[in-house]
């Protein structure tokens, strides 16, 4: 029997999440199930952030997403949004995906989903209109802030944080109602946005990042056969977490050495610097640990195994943490 | 495709039968829906939807650019505007005609509703025209023409509209918008000018005024510039994104009613209740067009419709021919707003792939929705000019629009042969 | 008789609604002078948004009484013409109003429950948004009963009343 998975996409059709990740996935599935299983890539049938609970009501089968749009709601999930991991996406993804499956995975935080991969496309770095030079700069400064992670972040700061959408954020810093944002290079790049914000502060391992994951409902999953599953599975979990990954890092490089030839000035914290971002940013840390540990799991054992991973998957893979 | 096409048909079925144009869009989207995937998740859907598209920060400029209209409205701005463009062409043929194209598009420059402006204009401008014994058809289907530039020249709530549905620039509609609705103008008052020359006593010259008193009139207008000036000026500049400007204006058009002595608190609740229920209106149709768009794509109608547009093999001029011909159809039978939301889920997809600019299409699309505005036998304007004149019988007012309706023949045409109209300031930001 | 009784019922909401506009404003407008002198309205978006939604539903059962919604009227001269005619309309238009608002009210009731289910807050301002989803859900109860009462608002003074919204 033949199983269509309704996949809806919220992002443009042209998107390398849609044209390099998602669509090569499919057409590996379709190969490894002898064309029983296929995706039907929709235009998107809700908006982004309603994405996991359109899957979770069976309005998609399949769907992509980002934890940020719903924060609070994948608490344990958002750890890899902390500060200070690793810049590399595919050394963090992967990295973070052990720590799930070892950690994270009985908590269940995507219930009423089949879990295929969670990564994350590259660090944010703290992007900024001219002008700024040091860390004292940034008092005062005037951020446009996607969630709560980097809310705080902003906040301990002493950054004045300005939420809105991502739409009205292009608006706000192409007419200077805001002084930055925390993005990707990738996303700066592809969004035109470094004539707005030629500088750059860059942490090693990053202010943060945007947590992202692909879940098939339960309701669909059940409607596929025991093997057909079995060859979903041999090409998800860590598998597509390290595929799709290595698309990311691939175009966030491109993307830096891109913005670095147009003009980005890049401001590498180091020295006592970044020993004073660490101190004022520790508290992030702190109170993640305090929330995870409420959900009942044990924060400080998962973050010790991530940081040895984040150390242990730079070496199998041949490169830098940073 | 069978299932879309009886789902249209039924639609079409609904509509005919007076029902709410948002509660058939509901009622087919939720239900076609539930034929293609099931009761559950099309229940989901259309709830999640609803709650979406309604709690929504952009939506917020709906309210607030129809607050600001309405305030404006409210002001009694229209009767100088009037007087203004009297005193400067009041003494020539059809001067009075040419007045009211003039005052209306000053007035759509504060005003982003065509309803209103018709309604404002008709009440100012009429009266005169009866004193100088104009032709009716001239007087009403200069009234109903002036007011379609409401929703061309910005603010305009069918362009907002647009953008929503589209994920389209706002700022960037508004400030395209500028040129055709300008255009827009300069061709009414030449369709008056012809009207004139063929039949010299459908509008008879008024009386001429002097330097010094076409200077005093001038005066009347500074409130509407700065308000203007304000809120677009403020776009086009990047000083602010077209939802701060939507607050910024409804506060500058309550302090210039306020100014003017013009508000009192019953009137003030009167204004702010009318404009959530215009609003709310829209708001629905809107959650009905996102459903039932929803419907469409879940069926595989757009995928399906771009395969056989493919398959007709026609250039894409064409195409946009089948397609301004169908609004022009369709803009005869439907209400305008409704006409944009009932086809926009399934034009757009269509003229993207085309490869169309998006911000051009809107303009052309506002276009034919003021053509529908005027055309018989459903035409918003005149159906709203009735209630204020109501000696005035609906085949005059039909007959009185036709010239217009070929002046917006021309300026769809330019609009096609010309892009650079629509898309030269846009691209100048 | 029954209308206007309804229509009193209705007042608090037209209130409400009026409010909620401006609240829009206010919030939209303060927004934009505090952010220039650096203290942007924490929230501000989100409030927004709330009030938007609030706006909206709260207008729906007075939009559904004053038969506010638009509509084709293609067929209004034949409706007047022939009684049958009319009668079919209003039975079709007021069913299908009933059918959807009840479906409406269900679905936005679960959507609620889900949300509070899952601890759905606002980012920055801190409130839980299931309320907002219930009062929703009210709404569609409300304006399933008011289709009942409905009819055409009497002629007021501003002639673009009830004439669609463009
Ligand atoms: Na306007
Ligand atoms: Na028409």
């Amino acid at each position: 029997q033949e199983v269509v998975l309704r996949f809806s996409n919220w992002l443009p059709p042209t998107h390398p999440i849609i044209t390099q990740m998602i669509e090569p996935w499919a057409a590996e599935v379709e190969a490894a199930t002898e064309g029983r299983v296929a995706l039907q890539i929709l235009p998107a049938l809700g908006a982004p952030g309603a994405h996991f609970d359109m899957v979770r009501n069976g309005v998609a089968d399949i769907a992509f997403g980002v934890h940020g749009y719903t924060p609070e709601r994948f608490k344990l999930t958002e750890m890899v949004e902390l500060p200070f991991t690793s810049e590399n996406a595919q050394v963090n993804s992967i990295a973070n995906w052990r720590t799930y499956q070892q950690f994270f995975m009985d908590a269940n935080e995507h219930e009423g989903t089949h879990l295929l991969g969670l990564w994350v496309p590259g660090s944010y770095q703290l992007f900024t209109r001219a002008g700024v030079e040091t860390v004292e700069d940034l008092d005062g400064l005037r951020i446009r802030v996607p969630g709560s992670t980097v809310e705080r972040i902003a906040t301990e700061l002493g950054m004045v944080s300005i939420s809105s959408p991502l739409t009205e954020a292009y608006d706000q810093i192409s007419r200077g109602i805001i002084d930055g944002m925390f993005q990707t290079y990738s996303t700066v790049r592809d969004f035109n946005m470094a004539e707005h914000m030629p500088v750059v502060m860059a942490v090693p391992g990053g202010f943060a990042a945007s947590s992202q994951f692909l879940v098939i409902s339960d309701a669909a999953w059940d409607r596929i056969s025991p093997e057909d599953q079995a060859a979903i599975d041999a090409l998800s979990g860590e598998t597509m977490v390290r595929q799709f990954a290595e698309v990311w890092q691939a175009q966030n490089a491109a993307a830096v050495d891109e913005l670095v030839e147009g003009g980005l000035t890049q401001i590498e914290l180091s020295g006592e610097d970044l020993e004073m971002m660490q101190e004022r940013l520790a508290p992030i840390w702190d109170q993640w640990i305090a929330d995870a540990n409420e959900r009942g799991v044990d924060a400080e054992a998962a973050i010790a195994f991530y940081q040895e991973q984040l150390d242990a998957v730079a070496e199998e893979l041949g490169v830098e943490r940073n | 495709m069978t299932v879309m096409l009886c789902a249209l048909a039924l639609l079409f079925l609904l509509l005919f039968l007076e029902v709410p144009i948002a509660l058939a869009m509901l009622a087919i989207g939720v239900g076609g829906f539930a034929w293609i995937v099931d009761w559950g998740p099309a229940g989901y859907m259309a709830a999640d939807t609803a709650y979406r598209t309604v709690h929504n920060f952009n939506m917020s400029v709906i309210p607030l650019f129809m607050l600001m209209g309405n305030l404006i409205s409210r002001a009694e701005i229209s009767k100088e505007l009037f007087d203004l463009a009297y005193r400067f062409v009041g003494h020539r043929r059809g001067g009075l005609a040419i007045s009211t194209i003039i005052a209306g598009g000053m007035f759509a420059a504060v005003c982003g509703s065509s309803l209103a402006s018709s309604a404002t204009m008709g009440r100012v401008a009429y009266p005169s025209m009866k004193r100088y014994r104009y032709d009716d058809s001239l007087a009403a289907g200069s009234i109903a023409a002036a007011g379609t530039l409401g929703i061309m020249i910005p603010p305009s709530v069918v362009l907002i509209v647009y953008g929503i549905l589209t994920q389209s620039d706002i700022g960037k509609l508004f400030i395209a918008g500028i040129l055709p609705g300008l255009l827009g103008a300069v061709l009414y008052v030449g369709a008056v000018v012809v009207t004139t020359a063929i039949n010299p006593a459908a509008g008879p010259a008024g009386e001429s005024s002097s330097w010094r008193e076409r200077i005093v009139a001038l005066r009347s207008v500074g409130s509407v510039i700065l308000l203007f000036g304000l809120v677009i000026g403020g776009i086009y500049g990047n000083v602010f994104t077209p939802t701060e400007a939507a607050g910024v204006g409804a506060v500058g058009a309550l302090a210039i009613a306020a100014w003017r002595r013009k508000l009192t608190p019953r009137i003030l609740l009167e204004t702010l209740g009318q404009t959530a229920i215009m609003s709310a209106s829209i708001f629905f149709v809107l959650v009905g067009a996102q459903i039932f768009g929803n419907f469409i794509n879940v069926a595989g109608f757009t995928a399906a419709l771009n395969s056989f547009v493919n398959g007709l093999d026609l250039p894409a001029w064409a195409m946009m021919l089948v397609i301004v011909v169908m609004y022009l159809i369709l803009g005869c039978v439907l209400e305008s707003m409704s006409m944009l939301l009932l086809t926009i889920p399934i034009t757009f997809p269509l003229i993207l792939h085309l490869g169309y600019d998006p911000i051009w299409f809107g303009i052309l699309v506002v276009t034919l929705v003021e053509v529908a505005l005027i055309t018989p036998p459903v035409g918003m304007n005149i159906y709203v000019l009735q209630g204020v004149l109501p000696k005035v019988s609906l085949r005059k007012m039909f007959r009185g629009v036709t010239p217009f309706v070929i002046a917006d023949a021309i300026r769809i045409l330019l609009l096609i042969l010309v892009p650079g109209l629509a898309l030269w300031l846009p691209g100048m930001m | 008789m029954a209308y206007s009784v309804a229509s009193k019922a209705l007042f608090p909401l037209y209130v409400l609604t009026s409010l909620c506009i401006v609240l829009l404003m206010g919030v939209s407008f303060s927004d934009v002078i505090l952010r220039s002198l650096n203290r942007p309205i924490p929230g501000a978006y989100e409030i927004t948004e709330i009030a938007v939604g609030a706006m909206v539903f709260a207008a729906l059962p007075v939009v559904t009484l004053r038969q506010e919604h638009v509509r084709v009227t293609l067929f209004r001269v034949l409706a007047e013409r022939y009684r049958w005619l009319d009668l079919l309309f209003t039975l079709v238009s007021r069913g299908v109003a009933i059918a959807v608002y009840v479906f409406f009210a269900w679905h936005l009731l679960r959507l609620g429950n889900q949300m509070s289910a899952s601890g759905a807050r606002a980012i920055f301002a801190g409130f839980p948004l299931a309320p907002f989803a219930w009062f929703a859900a009210a709404m569609c109860l409300v304006s399933a009963f008011a289709t009942i009462f409905s009819r055409k608002a009497p002629e007021g003074d501003d002639p673009t009343e009830g004439m669609g919204e463009i």
